[in-house]
């Protein structure tokens, strides 16, 4: 009934089955025939580990088909679109004792494989009302729909497998806890400084006999401390859950057949917890409102007759608890870095660099110049002045070198207070936690102490070489002679002196 | 008694006194010229050296710079000339060699020349005048004699303004020679183997430096004569540009020595009540303040208010009548600022206003 496609064979017999651009005979379906449903679950475990079926997921139908002789049996049907994704998926499926097909509508001949790389074609079609006609070299087959089979309700339905390895598991988890011991689970999380947060949720009663529906507490914990994994295991009304993908997780100790993580199949905004031990799973439509652990402290209101306020009697007495300010390392990236810190020995640097800086930042920075060095600002940035020491702004009148942080952590606000920094005055703290103070009315714009320096030197130097220059007036005096008054005249005129 | 031709007068006084007056160097004097050849002197008479006299030229371009953005300057004026001789005259006038029989009362004679001839010549009639006057004679008190005192093993003599002869210095270890050089500034020459009466020679210098009022004012730091009021130096700073060139070189001296300077001279027009004249002198005090109190109002947060006169000393009175009368200027004019500025330029200005004779000045014209 099938006969193998060769090379540049251009003409095919089954409806909907067409050549590739590999020359591949594909149609626009791919079908996987399975004889079971544990072939099914294989399927789906082995090919999630390595695939996501996302790709697969809008085309995808899962049916359950019965022959003639009133066998039933698997198909799992989805969009063929390229011979690369039905070679992974007939791969997966030969693995799992399938088989895979292809075609369009009704006729699907098997898809290629060692034997005939170019697929195959059915040289005699089966006439029949049935929907579905599979042609193998090993059998030709009509099948016709017995019922489709949902994925998600299918997941649901396999029970977790149980894996120990997972109790050791660190990362994010989900508690769900028993309505009376939710306070309790609370208040020890919020004792011991655990973050977390914390929702109610309500699943229907399990009986016609329960008054009404059943609450459970849900905490989510980015991060649970080892010393308290096997107390949360352990205690009978709290069950732990690993997050298995987006709006699934699976009990600890359990592992589900199937990659949950690839199968997109769960409601992101949604919370289904799947159970093992065979136990239905909780499934919650929407995620409740969560709320933070610590809101939800034990509060105690004092009633001891004592005054509301407490005036202080002196200032500045807790020297005793006052430690001194550190700079530390800190792991966080850089941000805000507007300033820089040029030591007197890089200054000469940057006026060469001056040279070379785009018009840009020299009309954004405004420079200082002190004993100490040159300190720059710029609002939008230091990076493109790239010498020095770069600080952060941390206060708008403190700035803190960059990559680092003050311990102990106070506000900025509280830091600049403790400083004593006058106003007007600019702090910068250096990484050995020394405090430099420049006035801000010091601060000019690069731009205008580039211009100035020019005219300065000629003219100093200039002036100092004219007063080197210059003689020095020196009388020296010659003799009278023998009559030295004999020219002097007095002037002609009224007011002339006699004489 | 052979007319003296004034044109050779000027070649040579040109290159032996003017020129060294103006380049530095080493300056002899002319001998006597009186008034009648000074004032017959011509007016923009090429330079005998013109080399010498691209220099001089030169020279007085760059004295002038320190002024005013000035290119270029004519050939000497006769009123120029005229004063260059008389000054000759008066550095003649302390010439040792007067110390002598008969002639004795020669300087004081030529005093009396030199202060009619004077009397002859007009202030300058502009700003410009002015400032040519000052390129001619802005080194006059830079003029100075180099007296030297020599002992040997059998004696010593004192030489003024003249080398010892070689034959003295001979052997100066085995005749242990010791030589001293003394420079001798202009207004000490009178007393320094001169016969000239002090008080006279300073007069007339006095009298001099009223013709070429911006130097006087230049020098106004000067020891003696002391600096005062003249017409001519009144007349310059009267005018608007004239009180520009005056704030200019005054700007130039020590500001402490300025300020007695002017005090001492202001305060001697108000003992006088010559008011005319005062209300002028105000009007260059309280522009120098005003500047010197904007100049400090620019430092911010470091501006320290003008020092109020609480001693009475001249400087004291140049503070005070200078804030005074800046505080009118201000109250006038603006003083060219803004509305910021002025009240910050006010309020440094307030206390020095408000103490000693600005204080009085203010109850003097509330009436």
């Amino acid at each position: 009934m099938l006969e193998r496609i060769a090379l540049h064979q251009t003409r095919l017999r089954t409806p909907g089955l067409g050549l590739e651009g590999k020359g591949v005979a594909l149609g626009a379906k791919g079908l996987v025939l399975l004889p079971s449903i544990d072939r099914l679950v294989a399927w789906l475990s082995v090919y999630t580990r390595e695939h996501s079926l996302e790709d697969l997921m809008p085309s995808m139908e899962i049916e359950l088909v019965r022959s003639k002789l009133g066998t039933r049996e698997i198909t799992l049907s989805f969009a063929a679109e390229s011979s690369d994704r039905m070679d992974r998926v007939a791969e997966t499926a030969r693995l799992v004792g399938g088989f895979t097909f292809t075609g369009t509508s009704r006729h699907f001949v098997q898809y290629r494989d060692a034997g005939a790389p170019f697929g195959y074609d059915a040289t005699q079609l089966l006439s029949t009302d049935l929907p579905l006609c599979l042609y193998h070299d090993k059998f030709t087959q009509v099948y016709e729909v017995d019922k489709k089979v949902d994925l998600r309700a299918l997941l649901l339905r396999l029970m977790p497998h149980v894996d120990p390895g997972t109790n050791e598991d660190s990362g994010p988890r989900f508690l769900v806890a028993e309505a009376g011991l939710g306070p309790a689970l609370i208040h020890y999380f919020v004792r011991s400084r655990v973050e977390g947060e914390v929702a109610v949720g309500e699943w229907p009663p399990t009986s016609a006999f329960d008054e009404g529906p059943v609450r459970r507490y849900i905490v989510r914990l980015p991060e649970l401390p080892k010393r308290m994994l096997s107390l949360m295991r352990l205690t009978p009304g709290i069950t732990t859950f690993l997050p298995a993908g987006p709006g699934v997780a699976v009990e600890q100790g359990y592992r589900h057949p199937v990659a949950l993580r690839a199968c997109p199949v769960f409601d992101p905004n949604g919370l289904v917890l799947i159970r093992g031990r065979g136990e239905d799973p909780w499934t919650l439509d929407r995620t409740p409102q969560m709320g933070d652990l610590r809101a939800f402290a034990r509060v105690e209101l004092r009633n001891d007759g004592r005054p509301d306020t407490l005036t202080a009697l002196a200032t500045m007495r807790p020297d005793a608890v006052r430690v001194p300010l550190r700079v530390v390392p800190s792991p966080s990236p850089w941000k805000n870095v507007t300033a820089s810190w040029v030591a007197p020995e890089q200054v000469s640097l940057l006026r060469r660099l001056a040279y070379a800086l785009p018009h840009d930042t020299i009309s954004r920075t405004r420079i200082a110049i002190t004993p100490k060095g040159a300190f720059l600002r710029a609002s939008m940035g230091i990076e493109a002045v790239p010498i020095g020491t770069f600080f952060y702004e941390f206060h708008p009148s403190l700035f803190l070198p960059a990559g680092y942080d003050v311990t102990p952590a106070v506000a900025p606000e509280v830091l600049c207070r403790a400083l004593g920094a006058p106003a007007g005055q600019v702090l910068f703290v250096d990484p050995l936690a020394r405090a430099m103070s420049v006035e801000e009315a010091a601060f000019v714009p690069l731009e205008t102490v580039l211009l100035e320096s020019k005219p300065w030197e000629p003219i100093v130097a200039e002036s100092i070489e004219r007063a080197l220059a210059e003689r020095t007036v020196d009388l020296r005096l010659d003799p009278l002679g023998a009559f030295p008054m004999s020219a002097v005249q007095p002037p002609a005129g009224p007011s002339g002196a006699g004489g | 008694m052979a007319k003296t031709n004034p044109g050779t007068v000027q070649d040579v006084l040109f290159a032996t006194f003017l020129a060294p007056l103006v380049l530095g160097g080493p300056m002899t004097l002319h001998k006597p010229i009186g008034g009648a050849t000074a004032l017959a002197m011509e007016g923009d008479r090429p330079f005998a050296d013109p080399e010498l006299g691209s220099h001089v030229q030169l020279a007085r371009v760059r004295v002038a710079r320190a002024l005013a953005p000035v290119d270029r300057f004519g050939a000497l004026t006769r009123h120029e000339w005229a004063i260059g001789a008389l000054l000759n005259d008066l550095v003649q006038s302390t010439h040792p060699g007067f110390d002598a029989i008969l002639r004795r009362g020669a300087p004081a004679k030529l005093l009396d020349v030199i202060d009619a001839t004077l009397e002859l010549i007009p202030s300058p009639e502009s700003v410009g005048e002015s400032l040519a006057r000052h390129t001619l004679f802005s080194r006059i008190f830079e003029v100075t004699r180099t007296d030297v005192s020599l002992a040997w093993w059998t004696g010593k003599q004192t030489f003024l303004g003249t080398d010892p002869p070689a034959r003295l210095k001979a052997w100066p270890e085995l005749r242990r020679v010791q030589e001293t050089r003394l420079p001798r500034p202009l207004v000490e020459l009178p007393a320094s183997g001169g016969v000239v009466a002090g008080t006279a020679f300073l007069a007339t210098l006095k009298r001099l430096l009223a013709r070429t009022p911006l130097t006087d004012l230049a020098t106004l730091d000067r020891a003696e004569p002391a600096f005062q009021w003249s017409a001519g130096t009144l007349g310059l700073i009267a005018s608007r540009g004239g009180r520009t060139l005056a704030l200019r070189a005054l700007a130039l001296r020590p500001a402490p020595a300025v300020d007695a300077a002017l005090g001492g001279a202001t305060r001697l027009l108000a003992e006088r009540q010559q008011w005319q004249a005062l209300g002028v002198a105000l009007d260059l005090l309280g522009e120098l303040v005003l500047a010197r109190t904007v100049r400090t109002a620019g430092r911010g947060g470091d501006a320290t208010p003008i020092a109020p006169d609480k001693d009475g000393s001249p400087a004291g009175f140049t503070r005070s009548v200078g804030a005074f009368s800046a505080q009118r200027l201000i109250a006038t004019t603006g003083g060219g600022l803004g509305a910021e500025d002025r009240r910050r330029v006010l309020a440094l200005l307030a206390d020095a206003a408000d103490s000693g004779a600005g204080k009085a000045m203010s109850q003097l014209l509330a009436g």
